[in-house]
């Protein structure tokens, strides 16, 4: 035996070299494995979170819209007046946010906000002038516009209030 | 051709090519549309022109929403007067009344409905 192991002494070297190395890679695909698998879960976490915190957001936008909406329906203009740049800030904030493969939808957003803008342009010519019904129901039906964006935004993302559950 | 020229052009030419969708704005003589996150409003602004009908402005709204380009074609009241503002050529007056009647058939979606129209006359 001690002959054997002498005479082929080079041969079981790396027949045992062989072997740790196996044992080495299997261990580091495992390890890779485990690594991944936790860096898909901080990912996972991660998008859970946003997708909260964006949910969270369009109701918050979509909540301000319609307080808007009352406020202009109470012809109280100035005070919609300052409720306009928060609700483009939060609407620049989502679109930001906005999946890349909702682009038609994100379009849509946009120019959501560029209604807001011109909303604010409008009621501000008039500031201290009474605001026809006609010409408040068009800028109403603006903000229509942006809320029902907001809304299909928060359905195509799956988010339990989507605009037939909504009350 | 200057940037304010290539802009025009390539509404334009996104609009006849459909890959440009306009829709209504707040008030009934003006559209809007985007592209990627910046968006462009074309105005009738003849009721606000010392110089009658026929009269128009586009505005260019960046990132955060905010109006950072107006171009009017004459002098039109209500928009901003202070020494940056441009004012359009000749040649891009006649542009924005172009795009300006494109984005409102756009909009309104006139063809399909002139196409409807004469479908339900021919039957």
């Amino acid at each position: 035996m001690i002959e054997f192991v002498a005479a082929n002494w080079g041969g079981l070297v790396s027949v045992l070299g062989v072997i740790v190395s196996s044992a080495g890679l299997g261990w580091a695909i495992i390890a890779a494995r485990r690594a991944r698998s936790a860096s898909q879960a901080a990912q996972e976490a991660r998008d859970y979170f946003a997708r909260q915190l964006q949910a969270a957001d369009l109701e918050r936008a979509i909540a301000l819209i319609q307080r808007i909406k009352d406020l202009h329906n109470g012809d109280r203009w100035q005070t919609a007046m300052e409720q306009y740049q928060p609700l483009r800030a939060m609407l620049a904030d989502i679109i930001a946010r906005c999946p890349e493969s909702q682009s038609e939808l994100s379009a849509k957003l946009n120019n959501a906000r560029a209604l807001v803008t011109r909303t604010e342009d409008l009621v501000g010519e008039r500031a201290g002038q009474a605001i026809e019904n006609t010409e408040r129901s068009e800028i109403n039906q603006g903000l229509n516009l942006v809320q029902s964006a907001l809304e299909e935004l928060s359905s195509a993302l799956g988010f339990v209030n989507s605009p037939g559950e909504r009350k | 051709m200057n940037d304010l020229d290539k802009a025009l052009d390539g509404l334009m030419r996104r609009t006849t090519d459909g890959k440009l969708q306009w829709v209504r704005s707040v008030a009934s003589n003006e559209f809007v549309a985007s592209i990627d996150s910046i968006s462009v409003i074309i105005r009738d602004t003849s009721e606000r022109s010392v110089f009658g009908s026929g009269h128009h402005q586009l505005a260019i709204l960046g990132d955060s929403g905010d109006v950072v380009e107006v171009l009017p074609d004459f002098f039109t009241f209500g928009s901003p007067e202070t020494s940056d503002v441009r004012r359009a050529t000749p040649e891009q007056a006649r542009q924005l009344a172009q795009l300006y009647n494109m984005a409102r058939r756009s909009a309104l979606n006139t063809e399909a409905t002139l196409g409807k129209l004469v479908k339900a006359l021919e039957s």
